[in-house]
């Protein structure tokens, strides 16, 4: 909200600057975003160089058609007489003018100077609504109040320069949302003086009275607590004082026409909107508050046709709706430049309802934006008053006797509340005295009974946010200023830590960047097509994902089932900008309804359910891990390279898995490559992952052409069962033994089993056998490889001589060759 | 040799003292291995005058014996030590003009071990949980995909609240039922959670006090501009306890901020409006780009807002069953990419989701 400080001024005894009340209301409660100043440059040099003027002569310029030349009197001490030229030509001789003299810096920074405009000199200039800032676009000058004193500064009557205080309100404070509900903050946080509500009524009523013109039937009560109107007669529309317009255009509102800008300045001020229908066009005389019905169809003010529904209240005559109640109106019964007789209606509609409303409309008006934080009924009354005085003022209206209310809710009652003051030393921490505690609570309007240790407090109709203890010592705590709070540290009792879970999901982000992998977040949204390219078959529980009702947009319309499209979308992106082909990783939660999690009873309807979210590891590589450099060649990724990085991970988490092809599970992991990928188990939880390199058909979809990627995915189910204790195991004393065999056998016999078959065999001494080369070629029979195996020997009891060498190295001879017919090489 | 000993050749043995003399110039003036090995040989070697006179000692003067033999045995063990020192010193010259042929470019690049990135959410968030384990917190997680009761309801949030609005909260359709497009309304309950309070209540749903938590995660909200994302992550915290108050919730913000942003910071309170707190405060810590006169990060105010915090309000204990009048407590929470933004004066939010390496690499 904005809020003019001169208009705040008129409110509450300030002595300090804007930006000292700024300063106040956000140590308040009430946070003051910025202040915007408005207008010409506020220096007091410069503001008296704006005058107020009247025109003495005025007669057409000797050499230009389209100006006049005018002899001006700014009053003795500006310098008395001047000439000035002037294109406008809504005025004459006579007529009071504002002038800004010459060496005046106006608002679009353009300084002022005496200037010759075709041969003539012209000292000066007068001013438009326009220059004043009160208008987008004005036709010609202003013409102020003939009884405005020449050779004043126009500021004594004009805000020629204005801070304007933009205010971030919080929606439990409806009486904030006005200049007086402000000025109220001021003077309960400050202690200075309050001025009483601006509300006076009109000095002279007259004609009929109001229930004459007007009837009101109110058939929606649970929706419309009060409705009131008053009626004005004889009002002539035209343009708003100066002075009016300025004040609304530096609130943020536009002015329209006097009749329409006073219902907007009575709002803005005294934060009780109002609605001015044309009396001629209500017909039956009657407005009545009800449900819309189911269907019924109203043509808004902006010229758009929206469907109402019955949850919805409308004003409506005996004919049609007029008026979506309190969120926007419609052509039908609006004042125009013909209107004469007004019908001001000042309500008090539910907060839920106008809420639901705005939401269903997708309207939000100055006014509905009032009446959603759910307004106080008393507002009423002073609202009608204080318009009809001004249309009395400004519009020459004669205001007719009498108020029609129908008050369906009655009276609010104030709330009393019991306070404990030395509840509120507790929750704050630090004593206030029960004295100043009180003295806080009045300032605030509240009526406070002291007797004893439990008070009564009983709280103004204008705050509804006042319900219980805790919201009073909130209200003490604030005025006090929470600076005067102490610092303390709670006083512990219980242990911090990270659960082992926590702690495996560092270890394995600390693994994977060690591999040199960067860490991604992508969105948890995809788009619901970014699964079709990865071919899961029908009824796979990853193709029924999470939706979203009201997605964003198309790209994220749907929970990601798997990691992969999302960490493909971040390859492309750097490709995309000719970054190298990143290699990635993303620790997060995938989102699957096959396994549904049961909503506890008192949380949900029953049956509901909440989707399973386990959390996986994604691992993608798409290009070399180390950057090509001048010391030699580059290792190209490939398969092992992902296994390497898979091992490294599970080492990292003390745990190791067991590679296997996918076999049967291939039709589970579509995308991959059936030759180039595998599944891998971990003990205790048995399956862990997959990895292998992508389908070149499935990169290609997601827009990465001639991309080798490789992925894999590893189950959050690792962190229940990794970083296990390590337990010491013996160093040796005594030097191992190595033996290299390089064995030939069918291609596809399984290094792992080979390796695993060798251990068996070679018995105990057996410390390890590794795989050091790999060889298909010439040397070998088609349909063979050579693989050379590292066997280590160790004992923990001696050092090995040749014949236990030579005794291993038969053994696991003879069962290669067994088992698979191996020879050697 | 000292000059006393030799003297004393000179005196006594002047001919081993020539032999010294002579040997030891050859040995010194040795320019490489080669001369030297010849310089030892003619020196010391099995045919030199100062090894065949030890030899032939047996024959020589019995008076004069002992002073040859143990003369002559000094200028051999002098020599020698003379021959070592010399093939050190030629042996260490030879290596250093080697070494001096073979020089590198040092300022090519190293071999490279290229090191991956932790993305800057989690390094932010790994921050916090140590700042908060230090001071005794466990950390809490909860589902993303949440109930509305966990979201809004259990935390005070009145049905017709804006925030509960599809306008500004993603709700999840019914469990694989075609749902018509148009049909978007609050009351089927699953949503997106909007912030990670609901975790609060589940913890406190599960265990009674003393808690003591931070919860950190992905949160959801339908925005999108330079500084929203529909998808970002917060850090929540609760402390419910005997007798906490706004002062250990003032001192708790003060030292996170301090922890986190480094150096003496600082903080400034302000009222705020929460529905699952009372009082509702908001925290800024003092600006350090500016150091306080203002700026375009923190707004001309001198002040960073970091945190919405307050008192936990008494209405939540009625929703988990804690006394109200036992106990009290303090929840606060913080958007983590606004923090890092903060931090590393990052402009946008958006560069943390378009995963660019050469972001991701900077931190």
């Amino acid at each position: 909200m904005k809020v003019p400080f001169g208009w705040l001024k008129e409110y509450v005894d300030w002595q300090g600057t804007p930006e000292e009340v700024a300063d106040l209301l956000t140590m308040s409660g009430t946070e003051v975003e910025g202040i915007a100043w408005v207008g010409a440059p506020r220096d007091p040099e410069n503001l008296s160089r704006f005058v107020v003027g009247r025109v003495v002569t005025r007669e057409r310029h000797p050499n230009a058609d389209r100006l006049s030349l005018c002899t001006v009197d700014v009053g003795e001490h500006n310098g008395g007489v001047k000439q000035i030229v002037c294109g406008a030509d809504n005025f004459q001789a006579g007529d009071v003018v504002a002038v800004s003299l010459s060496g005046a810096v106006l608002e679009s920074g353009l300084k002022l100077k005496k200037a010759n405009l075709r041969g003539v000199e012209s000292d000066g200039m007068m001013l438009s609504e326009q220059e004043l800032g009160y208008e987008a676009k004005s036709p010609g000058i202003v013409v102020l109040p003939s009884d405005w004193e020449v050779g004043r500064a126009l500021s004594d009557y004009l805000p020629v320069s204005e801070a304007v205080l933009e205010l971030e309100l919080t929606s439990n404070r409806p009486d904030c949302f006005s200049i007086y509900g402000i000025a109220r903050e001021v003077a309960a946080a400050s202690g200075a003086k309050l001025a009483p509500p601006p509300t006076a009524g009109p000095a002279v009523l007259g004609g009929a009275p109001a229930e004459a013109s007007i009837a009101v039937q109110v058939t929606a009560p649970d929706l419309c607590p009060r409705y009131a109107v008053r009626v004005i007669r004889g009002m002539r529309a035209g343009d708003s004082p100066p002075w009016l317009k300025a004040r609304l255009t530096h609130a943020g509102m536009r002015p329209i026409n006097n009749i329409v800008d006073v219902t907007n300045y009575v709002m803005l001020a005294w934060g009780q909107p109002l609605h001015a229908f044309d009396a001629a066009k209500i017909a039956g005389g009657t407005l009545v508050a009800r449900r819309a019905k189911a269907g019924e169809k109203i043509v808004t003010l902006d010229g758009v046709e929206r469907r109402l529904d019955d949850e919805m209240l409308v004003i409506a005559d005996v004919e049609k709706p007029l008026v979506i109640a309190g969120v926007f109106g419609a052509v039908d019964a609006e004042v125009d430049e013909h209107t004469t007789d007004v019908v001001l209606e000042a309500a008090n509609f539910s907060g839920a309802s106008i809420l639901r409303t705005e939401m269903h409309t997708g309207i939000r008006s100055e006014a509905s934006n009032r009446f959603e934080k759910g307004l106080d009924p008393d507002l009423v009354p002073g609202g009608l008053d204080f318009a009809c005085r001004l249309f009395a003022e400004l519009c020459g209206g004669t205001v007719a006797p009498g108020m029609v209310d129908v008050w369906s809710s009655g009276p609010t009652e104030r709330r009393r509340l019991s306070y404990r003051p030395a509840r509120a030393d507790a929750l704050l921490g630090y004593p206030i005295p029960a004295d100043e505690q009180a003295a806080f609570l009045r300032r605030l309007e509240c009526e406070v009974d002291e007797a004893g240790s439990v008070w009564t407090v009983s709280v103004p109709t204008f705050r509804p946010d006042l319900e219980r203890e805790v919201d009073l010592i909130e209200e003490v705590g604030r005025l006090a200023g929470y600076e005067r709070a102490p610092e303390t540290l709670p006083l512990h009792r219980v242990a911090g830590g990270l659960t082992r879970p926590q702690q495996v999901r560092r270890a394995v982000r600390r693994a994977l960047m060690g591999c040199g992998l960067d860490e991604v977040i992508t969105y948890s949204f995809i788009a619901a097509d970014a699964l079709g390219p990865l071919g899961f078959s029908a009824g796979d529980p990853r193709l029924e994902p999470v939706r979203l009702a009201n997605p964003m947009s198309a790209e994220q319309a749907v929970m990601r089932t798997t990691l992969l499209p999302g960490l493909l979308g971040a390859v492309r992106w750097n490709i995309d900008r000719h970054n190298e082909p990143p290699n990635l990783f993303e620790i997060g939660r995938v989102y699957l309804w096959d396994e549904p999690v049961p909503a506890p009873v008192h949380a949900a309807e029953p049956g509901a359910v909440l989707p399973r979210e386990p959390e996986v590891v994604g691992i993608v590589l798409s290009g070399p891990l180390a950057p090509e450099e001048w010391t030699g060649a580059i290792r190209a990724t490939d398969y092992y390279t992902l296994k390497g990085v898979v091992e490294a991970t599970l080492a990292a988490v003390r745990l190791r898995g067991d590679y296997a092809p996918l076999g049967a599970a291939a039709a589970r992991f579509p995308y991959l490559h059936p030759g180039k990928a595998a599944m891998v188990a971990v003990p205790g939880i048995g399956m862990a992952g997959v990895l292998g390199e992508v389908r070149p058909d499935v990169v290609a979809a997601y827009g990465l052409e001639d991309l080798s990627v490789h992925f894999a995915t590893l189950s959050g189910r690792l962190m229940d069962v990794a970083l296990g204790t390590a337990l010491f195991e013996e160093l040796g004393a005594y030097p191992p033994a190595v033996q290299d065999l390089a064995v030939v056998v069918d291609k596809d016999v399984a290094a792992a089993t080979l390796i695993e078959l060798a251990r068996r065999a070679g018995g105990k001494l057996v410390q390890e056998v590794r795989v050091f080369d790999v060889y298909e070629g010439d040397q070998v029979p088609e349909g063979k490889r050579s693989l050379g195996l590292r066997v280590v020997m160790r004992s923990a009891e001696r050092t090995l001589d040749e014949k236990d060498i030579a005794s291993v190295r038969r053994k696991i001879v003879a069962a290669l060759e067994r088992e698979f017919g191996a020879t050697l090489r | 040799m000292d000059d006393a000993l030799m003297a004393q050749l000179k005196e006594r043995a002047p001919g081993l003292a020539a032999l010294f003399s002579a040997g030891s110039k050859a040995i010194l003036d040795a320019d490489d291995l080669a001369a030297l090995e010849e310089a030892r040989v003619a020196t010391l070697g099995r045919k030199s005058p100062l090894v065949e006179m030890l030899r032939s000692i047996n024959t020589l003067d019995p008076e004069e014996r002992p002073v040859l033999g143990r003369f002559g045995n000094i200028v051999r063990r002098e020599l020698e030590a003379l021959v070592e020192a010399r093939e050190a010193e030629l042996k260490r010259a030879a290596l250093d003009a080697s070494l001096a042929g073979e020089r590198i470019d040092v300022t090519l690049p190293g071999q490279p071990f290229p090191s991956g990135h932790e993305h800057l959410v989690s390094q932010t968030m790994r921050e916090v949980e140590d700042i908060f384990v230090g001071l005794g917190y466990r950390v809490a997680e909860g589902p993303e995909v949440e109930l509305d009761y966990y979201n809004f309801t259990a935390l005070n949030t009145p049905p017709s609240h804006p925030a509960r609005s599809a306008h500004d909260t993603f709700w999840v359709r019914e469990q694989r039922e075609a749902m018509p497009e148009a049909v978007v309304d609050a009351d089927r309950g699953v949503l997106l959670r909007t912030h990670t309070s609901p975790v609060q209540v589940r913890v406190m749903e599960q265990q009674e006090p003393p808690v003591y938590i931070v919860c950190l995660g992905k949160v959801y909200r339908r925005d999108s501009d330079a500084t929203h994302t529909p998808m970002f992550h917060q850090v929540e915290g609760l402390v419910v306890d005997e007798g906490i108050t706004l002062a250990d919730l003032k001192g708790t913000v003060h030292f996170f901020a301090e922890e986190f942003f480094g150096g003496d910071r600082a903080i400034r309170v302000r009222p705020h409006f929460f529905p699952f707190t009372e009082p509702s405060i908001e925290v800024d810590v003092n600006c350090e780009l500016c150091g306080g006169k203002g700026c375009r990060s923190c707004k001309y105010s001198g002040w960073l807002e970091i945190m919405g915090a307050g008192m936990v309000d008494p209405n939540l204990y009625g929703f988990v069953g804690y006394d109200a009048e036992k106990v009290s407590g303090f929840a606060f929470g913080m958007g983590v990419e606004r923090m890092a933004m903060l931090k590393h004066g990052i402009p946008d939010l958006r560069l943390f989701y378009e995963n660019d390496v050469r972001f991701l690499r900077q931190f």
